[in-house]
C-alpha cells in the first residue's frame, strides 16, 4: 500500500482500537493487525506522534509484577477520527468506482 | 541472537537519543518482549519479529524530532522547527483536523543519508588512489630492481617462442627424415634406412610435445600476464564511475 496513504490510515486505526477503551502496546498490535499490516516498529512511532499531537495520553499501570503503558484517547483524538470519517467515505466512494470498472 | 545482544544492540545504535528517550524506547520493547513472552512466544521468534535491531534503530531515529547528543566534541546544533508537510495523505491537513501536527518529519534521516553519501565517496576515492598507488608501486620496484622484473617476463615470452619454433622445425625435419629414410630401406642401406625412420619419428614426436607444451604454457603466461596487468594498471569494473 502506498507508503503516506498507510501512515495516515495506521494511526487511524490505532486511535479507533482505543476509542472504546484504553488499550496497551501488544493487545494493540493484535487488534489491529488484522485489518493492516502493523509491526512493533512502525507502532512506536506512531503512538509517539499521537501523543504529541494530543490525540492520546499515556500511564503507567502495574500488571503482573511488571509496568506496563497504557494508552487513552483524548477528545482531540476522538475528533480526529470523526473528522477523517469523510474521508474514508470519500475512499470508499473511490473504491466502489475503482471496483465497478472491473 | 537472543534478546539481550538484540537490546545491546539497538542500544548502541541509537545511543546519540537524550537518555530519556532511550529509555522509553528500551521500556517499549522491553513490555511488547515480555507480552508476547506472555502469550506463548519464543524469545527466538519475538526477536525476529522485531526485526534487525540496526534497522530499528534507524527507523527510531529517522522519526525522531529534536536534538541529538553531541558526538564527542561536537557543539549540538538545534534542529530548526520544520514545517510538517501533510503526511497522512488524505487524512492529514484538514480544516476540522482539531489535532495540532507540529511534528517535523525530516529529522535524523537527512543526516544519516549524508553521512552514507560522505562514505560512498571515500570509498570510490579509496578505489582510485588505490590503483595509482598500485601503478607507483611497480614503477617503484622495477625502477630499483634495473626493470628486471618486465626483462623477466619479456624473456620468458622470447623462450617460450624459440621453443615453439624449435619444436615446429623438429616435427618438419622428422617428417621429412621419415618420408627419405624409405629410400635407403630398399637400395641396400636397409639398417641405416631403419635407423633413420626411427630417429626421424622421434624427432617428430618431441617436436609435437614441445609445440604442444609451448602453446599450452604460452595461453597460461598470457593469462598471467593479463592479470598482472589488470590488478596492477587497471581499476576494475565496479570501481569505474
Amino acid at each position: 500500500m502506498d507508503v503516506q496513504l498507510k501512515k495516515g490510515l495506521l494511526e487511524l486505526c490505532v486511535l479507533a482500537s482505543l476509542n472504546k477503551e484504553e488499550s496497551y502496546g501488544y493487545k494493540i498490535i493484535s487488534d489491529i493487525s488484522p485489518y493492516i499490516e502493523i509491526s512493533e516498529s512502525t507502532l512506536y512511532p506512531i503512538l509517539k506522534r499521537l501523543e504529541a499531537t494530543g490525540c492520546l495520553t499515556t500511564r503507567s499501570k502495574e500488571y503482573n509484577g511488571r509496568l506496563r503503558k497504557y494508552y487513552m484517547i483524548t477528545r482531540a483524538g476522538k475528533d480526529r477520527i470523526k473528522s477523517s470519517l469523510n474521508d474514508l467515505d470519500e475512499l470508499k466512494r473511490i473504491y466502489e468506482f475503482i471496483r465497478g470498472a472491473f | 541472537m537472543t534478546k539481550y545482544e538484540w537490546e545491546h544492540e539497538l542500544k548502541k545504535n541509537i545511543h546519540r537519543l537524550p537518555a530519556d528517550e532511550i529509555a522509553r524506547v528500551l521500556d517499549y520493547y522491553n513490555e511488547m518482549f515480555e507480552d508476547n513472552i506472555e502469550r506463548g512466544k519464543s524469545e527466538r521468534e519475538i526477536i525476529r519479529e522485531f526485526g534487525n535491531p540496526v534497522d530499528v534503530a534507524d527507523k527510531i531515529l529517522s522519526e525522531y524530532d529534536g536534538e541529538l547528543l553531541p558526538i564527542e566534541g561536537d557543539i549540538p546544533v538545534p534542529r530548526p522547527p520544520e514545517d510538517k508537510p501533510a503526511d497522512g495523505g488524505i487524512f492529514d491537513g484538514h480544516d476540522n483536523n482539531k489535532c495540532d501536527d507540529t511534528i517535523a518529519d525530516k529529522s535524523v534521516k537527512d543526516t544519516v543519508e549524508q553521512k552514507k553519501n560522505e562514505q560512498n565517496e571515500y570509498d570510490k576515492l579509496d578505489e582510485v588512489d588505490k590503483r595509482n598507488v598500485k601503478v607507483a608501486l611497480f614503477l617503484v620496484v622495477n625502477f630499483v630492481t634495473g626493470f628486471a622484473f618486465v626483462i623477466v617476463a619479456a624473456v620468458a615470452w622470447i623462450v617460450l617462442a624459440a621453443f615453439t619454433v624449435a619444436g615446429v622445425g623438429m616435427g618438419l625435419g622428422g617428417a621429412y627424415a621419415f618420408i627419405v629414410s624409405f629410400g635407403p630401406m630398399f637400395t641396400g642401406g636397409f639398417g641405416a634406412g631403419l635407423a633413420q625412420l626411427g630417429i626421424s619419428i622421434a624427432l617428430v614426436g618431441l617436436g609435437v610435445i614441445l609445440v604442444v607444451g609451448c602453446v599450452k604454457s604460452i595461453r597460461t603466461y598470457a593469462k598471467v600476464t593479463k592479470t598482472l596487468y589488470n590488478g596492477i594498471f587497471k581499476v576494475s569494473k565496479e570501481e569505474r564511475v
